[in-house]
């Protein structure tokens, strides 16, 4: 049903540019690509909304290149992996969200504080890799999809970052 | 076989650890709001149609202007300053060129 009201809305953006519908379709998919953000940026709340923004600016720029060869929520993460790799390159920050403490990060809570601890275990592919799997639920083949990787090579990164977690966790005595 | 185990517990131990874990953002009501007022701006359909007269206008004119230059001012070139033909020429240039950039723009807001 829900799959039926969104082709129906895609419809309507893409012949009438509908802006009512670009709206509902906006409405609906905000608070995953958030969160999707929320976790590459390290709990940075008002990045992940600029990123979220611009993400859904390109939808709306490229709705018309949606084929729909594979689904819309993985076309609209696969813009969104763009649009942060994109930031990452213009502000050459992949050394430092890699490897440093995130002063700009609001961290403002211990969950939060945990999570982000955790999740900077791992490279940035790998991060994108695991936010996706365990966090929006996407199938190997989505993330290949999403990353344009082989989904070989994505088991393998899925692998090594799911040993350095478990590492990380035991260490710190979650069990 | 211990290597499986393994996976599974690893499995397993992260599953519930991003399950209590994950972060959700919080509310924005304002999100939707400030993507829509970042769209491009669309033309409205009376915008449009003042824009189509207008380029309507600017042809006709532009149609008399050719015509004018055309039918009496060339023919009396000899008559004229080198300097006022050339601005003649650059006038009518320039207004023939910005006639096409309307058109085209006019094209634009169709699709």
């Amino acid at each position: 049903m829900r799959r039926a009201n969104e082709k129906l809305l895609l419809t309507r953006v893409m012949l009438l540019d509908d802006r009512n519908a670009f709206a509902m379709l906006v409405e609906q998919h905000q608070p995953a690509v958030r969160r999707f953000f929320l976790h590459q940026t390290s709990g940075d709340e008002m990045l992940t909304d600029d990123l979220a923004q611009l993400t859904f600016i390109k939808l709306y720029y490229s709705i018309k290149q949606f084929k729909g060869l594979s689904g819309f929520s993985t076309y609209l993460y696969r813009i969104a992996y763009n649009v942060f790799q994109d930031y990452l390159r213009k502000k050459q920050l992949y050394d430092v969200v890699e490897t440093l403490p995130d002063d700009s990060a609001t961290v403002d809570n211990d969950t939060r504080l945990d999570i982000v601890n955790a999740l900077r275990q791992l490279s940035s592919v790998e991060r994108t890799i695991v936010t996706l799997f365990y966090i929006e639920d996407r199938k190997v083949e989505d993330i290949a999809d999403i990353l344009q990787l082989p989904e070989g090579t994505i088991k393998s990164h899925l692998s090594r970052a799911r040993k350095k977690l478990a590492k990380f966790l035991k260490e710190n005595g979650y069990e | 076989m211990n290597d499986k185990i393994q996976h599974n517990n690893e499995e397993d131990l992260l599953r519930k650890y991003f399950t209590e874990t994950k972060i959700e953002p919080p509310s924005n009501v304002w999100f939707t709001k400030r993507v829509m007022h970042k769209l491009p701006h669309r033309f409205s359909s009376v915008e449009r149609n003042i824009m189509t007269v207008v380029t309507i206008i600017s042809v006709v004119m532009c149609g008399i202007l050719l015509y004018y230059s055309t039918d009496y001012i060339l023919p009396h070139a000899e008559n004229k300053i080198t300097l006022s033909l050339l601005c003649i020429y650059v006038t009518i240039i320039s207004t023939m060129v910005l006639v096409l950039l309307q058109i085209i723009r006019l094209i634009k807001t169709y699709f």
